[in-house]
């Protein structure tokens, strides 16, 4: 059996991902190397990833905005970029495919945020404190 | 006696004979590619644990036809060697693609009193990397870490019933 979305973003990239993330190191980077539907599968697995460890970190105190609140609001994005498609269009699994350069720089900042998000996430674990 | 067994993939060799000595207390036999070692669960059920280093002379259907019977795959690699972990990455793609057999990859640290993420984000089930796919923390040569990485996998095995 071949799960589609291993192929789209391989486990062995899954793995390389988390080396970076618990190295320190910078997620986006590993962005363009990829094919369009592999950045779309690591912003995914990134998503799951943060969610999981901030259900890990938080319990029920985990809400979802402590985490998108850092990101660009998608109206100022669009706006910065002079778009004018609908705002429900930019994300990655759209825009990847028809502006795949502008929807790149958007995914980039998105998972360096949620990196950055897990890496508190850890920080708090290793103090023992509450966010 | 019904017999499960279990692959232990390395860069070298030194990581598999480590793991399964944490586990079994001895090597039973040894080559320059491989090692064995048996764990007897009761008198009804034994592990058998196949250590191997990876040889990038090695072709794909020797691991096709290797591996058919292993009830899972683990892969081990020193958290702070980019080498290793490079050298297991396109074999853990091949298996994750071809078998739906469990995959534990194990980051090796040296003091497993210091991991590089607090534990409970890793213990018990490991980090998903996939379906079939986990990934986890522990310091092979101490016996509690490697029978941890052995229940994982066992686990994953299990969960496939429900």
């Amino acid at each position: 059996m071949v799960l589609e979305s291993v192929i789209d973003f391989a486990v062995s990239e899954r793995l390389e991902l988390l080396f970076h993330l618990f190295h320190g190191s910078t997620i986006s980077a590993l962005i363009d190397r990829l094919d369009n539907r592999a950045v779309a599968a690591l912003q995914k697995f990134m998503w799951e990833k943060t969610v999981e460890f901030g259900i890990i970190c938080r319990g029920k105190h985990f809400d979802r905005k402590e985490v998108t609140r850092k990101m660009t609001p998608t109206p100022n994005y669009q706006r910065q970029q002079e778009c004018s498609q609908r705002a429900y269009y930019c994300k990655g699994t759209y825009c990847i495919q028809i502006n795949p350069s502008c929807a790149r720089k958007k995914i980039k900042e998105h998972v360096d945020v949620m990196a950055e998000t897990i890496r508190e996430y850890i920080h708090l674990a290793q103090q023992n404190r509450p966010i | 006696m019904r017999i499960g067994e279990v692959a232990i993939i390395s860069h070298t060799l030194t990581e598999p004979e480590t793991f399964i000595r944490s586990i079994c207390g001895k090597i039973e036999v040894q080559n320059p590619t491989t090692c064995f070692g048996r764990f007897d669960v009761d008198d009804q059920l034994g592990l058998h644990l196949y250590g191997v280093r990876i040889d990038p002379e090695s072709k794909s259907f020797f691991w096709d036809i290797a591996s058919r019977k292993m009830l899972g795959y683990i892969f081990i690699f020193n958290w702070d060697d980019r080498t290793m972990l490079e050298s297991i990455k396109p074999l853990v793609d091949h298996f994750a693609q071809q078998f739906e057999m469990p995959i534990v990859v194990v980051a090796n640290i040296a003091d497993r009193s210091v991991p590089p993420i607090p534990e409970k984000f890793f213990q018990p089930n490991g980090i998903a990397l996939a379906a079939n796919a986990r990934f986890t923390f522990g310091q092979i040569s101490a016996p509690a870490d490697a029978k941890k990485v052995l229940v994982l996998l066992i686990n994953m095995l299990l969960e496939r019933l429900d």
